[in-house]
């Protein structure tokens, strides 16, 4: 995600799941301007996405999370050809993790934690 | 800055307050927890399995519980606050979890003959006010965890006894069947949780199945939420109905059953199904439902039942449980084996 155009929207939303209260609450947050989207894409970046284990046993009514990333361009500078249903222009990049609460520490557990604390204010 | 923000839980209106949570009536005077074991049902092979020197069995048989305070940290087990021979302290969050893991101890062991949840004594382990405004309370592999809940749409999470048991039946489950925690298996898994759960708590109030709630969770919402509890067990779906959290997502019978790959395949939503078919059986056949159902299903994950099993091996296995303690015809076979029928899960027998 290094080479982001200055004019692109950054979402990202943390979806939470599991929980003996069987909820799934959704905090998302938007960003237009830069610096605010080099600034998430820095947080993005330095979450361990690869190092996702998705066989890991969560647990009894423990949380999971799902943090989904989509930066595309702005409306405004889109001159690419109409996109069909269901598919993603060609610039448009998307990352996703299924994090167990156990796992949520470091650089995940600062990411949800502003994700979370943006979106309430 | 520019964000679009999309808050989870904004309150925007007062909803009518649970009256019923207020008026709780304190439990009904706490049963010796020191007396011998009833009559015990384990089977043979199972009794084989667990050599248990004689004379231990009533050492084994008492209660044994430390609760520990994590001080709004999520570090565990936080500092020991009151053990088994301690007095009450002023912290309700602390009397409401000694008392809770005593509830459930007494229903495992008068009516199941079983000694803690491992059936060998196993002491009981707690921790409060885990984490900022942590909204859950689980079981963490040995002992019970709870949060405070955030208080806007939950209150802390010791204040439902239903709740406390469900997290203790997860030790069961861990010490028996072992159900996986993924799809219907893993449904079966809290299931069993909310069956245990309701029983610990229908027992510690002395109600018979028709004069039961049968909510889980009941109390843990705030005022305002326009909702009774997490779930319902006898009318899956309608628990609350929330402007912010939206309507109860539980299917109640199995042409509903929800595909999905949140929640570990939907684990607390397709729960539902089983639930129903466990209430319905217990409202049909009235009377204390811990011990008609709740017996047959205590046999069923005590028996021959394999950690991936379906709704419908598990049927086959309650319906057969059923038979083999109440009789095959008894009113318990007929009730279980209609029951499945009513929530559209095909049995075998």
């Amino acid at each position: 995600m290094s080479d982001i155009e200055p004019a692109s929207t950054l979402r990202i939303t943390v979806t939470r799941s599991g929980g003996v209260a069987g909820l799934s609450p959704r905090w998302t947050v938007e960003a237009q301007e830069e610096p605010d989207v080099a600034e998430w894409l820095a947080l993005v970046d330095s979450c361990p996405w690869d190092d996702e284990d998705a066989d890991d046993d969560a647990g009894a009514d423990r949380f999971v999370y799902t943090i989904r990333v989509l930066v595309h361009p702005s409306e405004t500078s889109s001159d690419e050809p109409p996109v069909h249903e269901g598919r993603q222009t060609a610039t448009a990049e998307e990352r996703g993790a299924r994090i167990p609460e156990k796992k949520l520490d470091g650089p995940w557990r600062e990411l949800v934690d502003r994700v979370k604390d943006t979106s309430k204010r | 800055m520019t964000y679009s923000i999309v808050p989870p839980y904004l309150l925007n209106r007062l909803a009518t307050a649970d009256d019923d949570r207020v008026s709780r009536a304190s439990a009904a005077a706490r049963r010796s927890l020191l007396v011998d074991p009833p009559l015990r049902h384990e089977r043979a092979h199972l009794t084989a399995s667990r050599p248990t020197a004689a004379g231990t069995r009533v050492a084994d048989s008492r209660v044994n519980r430390t609760i520990f305070d994590a001080q709004g940290q999520e570090t565990l087990p936080g500092v020991t606050v009151r053990r088994e021979t301690d007095a009450a302290t002023d912290d309700i969050a602390v009397t409401e979890a000694f008392d809770g893991l005593g509830a459930t101890h007494a229903l495992f062991l008068d009516v199941f003959g079983r000694s803690s949840i491992d059936d060998r004594g196993l002491p009981l382990l707690a921790t409060v006010h885990y984490g900022d405004e942590y909204d859950n309370a689980f079981w963490e592999g040995s002992r019970m965890v709870f949060g405070d809940g955030d208080g806007e749409v939950f209150n802390r999470f010791t204040a439902s006894l239903s709740v406390i048991g469900h997290e203790l039946a997860h030790g069961v489950t861990q010490y028996t069947s072992a159900l996986e925690y993924e799809g219907q298996s893993g449904a079966l898994n809290e299931s069993i949780s909310d069956v245990f759960g309701a029983l610990v708590e229908q027992y510690d109030r002395g109600q018979m199945a028709g004069e039961a709630s049968w909510l889980i969770g009941e109390g843990l919402f705030t005022p305002a939420v326009s909702g009774r509890a997490l779930r319902n067990m006898l009318e899956p779906g309608t628990a609350y109905d929330d402007d912010v959290l939206g309507r109860d997502p539980q299917p109640a019978r199995m042409s509903d059953y929800v595909d999905t790959e949140d929640d570990n395949g939907g684990v607390h939503l397709n729960s539902g199904i089983p639930n129903r078919a466990f209430a319905v059986a217990a409202t049909t056949l009235g009377g204390p439902a811990w011990n008609g159902v709740g017996l047959v299903w205590y046999d069923a994950i005590r028996g021959d039942i394999s950690p991936r099993a379906t709704f419908a091996e598990f049927a086959d296995l309650t319906i057969a449980s059923a038979a083999a303690r109440f009789g095959d015809g008894s009113p318990e076979h007929v009730a279980v084996e209609d029951a499945w029928q009513t929530v559209g899960v095909t049995t075998h027998e």
